[in-house]
């Protein structure tokens, strides 16, 4: 098959799945909400005892937030993959002359579509709470919604591609995503954590998307920018390789 | 058209298939019956290249579905089992997106999905979402979707499953003038066994196994030598309880 049906194809995909997680709108505000709940509860909340991060607490914890809101939205539109792989969608897409990359492709796509969307709304928030991080700021945290949401979808996939009964997947994204959320420089600063706990930070991909976001919206990194990238690039496309396989059907 | 050579696919411990081998000429309609279990989901899934048998072969259009599954995917067109339209999209999407994944190119995609609405007469419904439709009309768009990319062959798993017995009808006279239109090759599974007394030939599976096959008649009278009382079987459905030893006696 030529190159240009192969890239249809994705794209059609992307399309298919934008288009309905348009019209899943619940979710949307879901999610949101989500979001908001974390900024303000916890941000007001513990603001007066973190004064030691050298900011206002919830800007402190906002680029992790927009993390969370993006590896939430990867793992839903990974795990739909899965559900729709016996019935629905990708049960045509696989019955059809295109390789199994076009899902894997078109879908991380999707996915990281819907966690740029969902960030750029919590983004929408951020100056009511008296953060205004200039164009260059918010093109760059999109930029990098995008990449951190493709590769948590593709891990999400590989994920859900090993679990035997979906309904595990809920339980299981919890137990992925609030221990990468906990360890990754989210809601406290790296550099006074033993070494212990810096080292898997280190090691959890989530910190370098936090981090560069952090760095974009506020100007404090940790991590050099480049590295973050780096990690983030070399993530999807491990991910990649591993996840193709596994959507082929036996 | 169809080659099915000593199939045989295993599930943890389950012989789905057990050395199958049948033959299916061009532009024949054949029925694949046999009880609940009995494998036919698995052959299907087989021929048109979305699983790979662990012991045998298997052509379509003189495409070998182990070698070369994705050419094999390209002149097969799959009506599944369980319902496969995409809930989020509309009638037309759901066509446009089929088009897209077979890469039918731009300029034919408006002309063929007209004619597929039109087959499956829902012209006018063109812009509902799925869910907004009956059972029987998202089978017929599912059917007239398996047709956009032109198949040489057609895969029908229970097409008809569910449907009342005026929808079921309806179907049947679409797939007839299909045959009669487009001269594709029809292979379907059902339960329903007066649908199989139209077929050019049936083939029985049970537990894996070929049981019988043959026309309808060639059945009939197969299972006439089998009944002690007689007269023999007149109908499909009484010939296939007696081959497969469940008549009531
Ligand atoms: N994905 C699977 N994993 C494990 N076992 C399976 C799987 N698919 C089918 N089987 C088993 O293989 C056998 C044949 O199943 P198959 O779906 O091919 O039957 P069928 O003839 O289509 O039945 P039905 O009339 O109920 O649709 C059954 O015993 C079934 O339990
Ligand atoms: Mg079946």
């Amino acid at each position: 098959m030529a190159v240009m049906p192969l890239w249809e194809a994705t794209w059609a995909i992307w399309q298919r799945d934008v288009r309905s997680y348009w019209r899943r709108r619940v979710r949307i505000v879901a999610a949101l909400a989500r979001a908001l709940l974390w900024l303000v509860v916890l941000g007001s909340g513990l603001r007066p005892l973190m004064a030691g991060t050298g900011m206002d607490y919830v800007h402190y914890i906002l680029p992790g937030v927009l993390a969370l809101t993006a590896a939430y939205s990867s793992l839903q539109a990974a795990v739909a993959t899965m559900a729709e792989r016996e019935s629905g969608f990708l049960r045509v897409v696989v019955s059809a002359p295109v390789p199994r990359m076009v899902i894997v492709g078109g879908r991380a796509l999707g996915g990281a579509t819907e966690a740029t969307l969902q960030g750029a709304l919590v983004l929408l928030v951020a100056p009511v709470l008296g953060l205004r991080p200039g164009r260059a700021g918010v093109l760059g945290a999109l930029g990098l919604l995008f990449l951190t949401g493709f590769a948590l979808t593709v891990l999400g996939m590989v994920l859900a591609a090993s679990l035997k009964r979906l309904e595990d997947f809920g339980v299981i994204a919890n137990f992925v995503i609030l221990p990468m959320y906990f360890l990754s420089g989210a809601l406290y600063p790296i550099p006074p954590l033993p070494v212990w706990f810096k080292a898997l930070v280190a090691l959890n991909p989530l910190s370098y998307a936090v981090d560069a976001l952090r760095g974009v919206l506020v100007g404090a990194y940790h991590f050099p920018l480049g590295l973050s990238l780096t990690v983030l690039a070399l993530v999807s496309a491990l991910m990649a390789l591993w996840a193709v396989p596994l959507y082929s059907r036996e | 058209m169809i080659v099915a050579d000593g199939l045989v696919k295993v599930y943890n411990g389950v012989r789905a298939l057990d050395g199958v081998s049948f033959r299916v000429e061009a532009g024949e309609l054949f029925g694949l019956l046999g009880r609940n279990g009995a494998g036919k989901t698995t052959a299907i899934e087989i021929l048109c290249g979305l699983r790979k048998p662990d012991v045998g072969t298997a052509r379509v259009g003189g495409l070998d579905v182990v070698r070369d599954p994705r050419a094999v995917r390209a002149i097969c067109g799959v009506v599944h089992q369980v319902p496969s339209l995409d809930r989020w999209l509309t009638v037309y999407e759901n066509l446009d997106f089929y088009c897209r994944i077979y890469g039918i190119p731009r300029s034919e995609r408006q002309v063929r999905i007209r004619e597929a609405l039109a087959l499956a007469d829902l012209t006018g419904a063109a812009g509902r979402m799925v869910t907004a439709l009956s059972g029987g009309m998202r089978r017929r768009l599912e059917i007239a979707r398996a047709l956009l990319h032109r198949p040489r062959v057609l895969f029908l798993d229970e097409p008809t499953i569910g449907l009342d017995p005026a929808a079921r009808r309806e179907i049947w006279a679409f797939i007839a003038d299909l045959r009669r239109r487009e001269g594709v090759t029809v292979l379907f599974s059902t339960h329903y066994l007066g649908e199989a007394e139209f077929c050019d030939r049936v083939l029985i599976l049970e537990r894996g196994r070929v049981l019988a096959s043959g026309s309808p008649a060639e059945l009939k009278a197969a299972a006439g030598v089998r009944t002690q009382v007689p007269p023999a079987p007149v109908t499909l459905e009484e010939a296939y309880l007696h081959l497969t030893q469940r008549a009531v006696h």
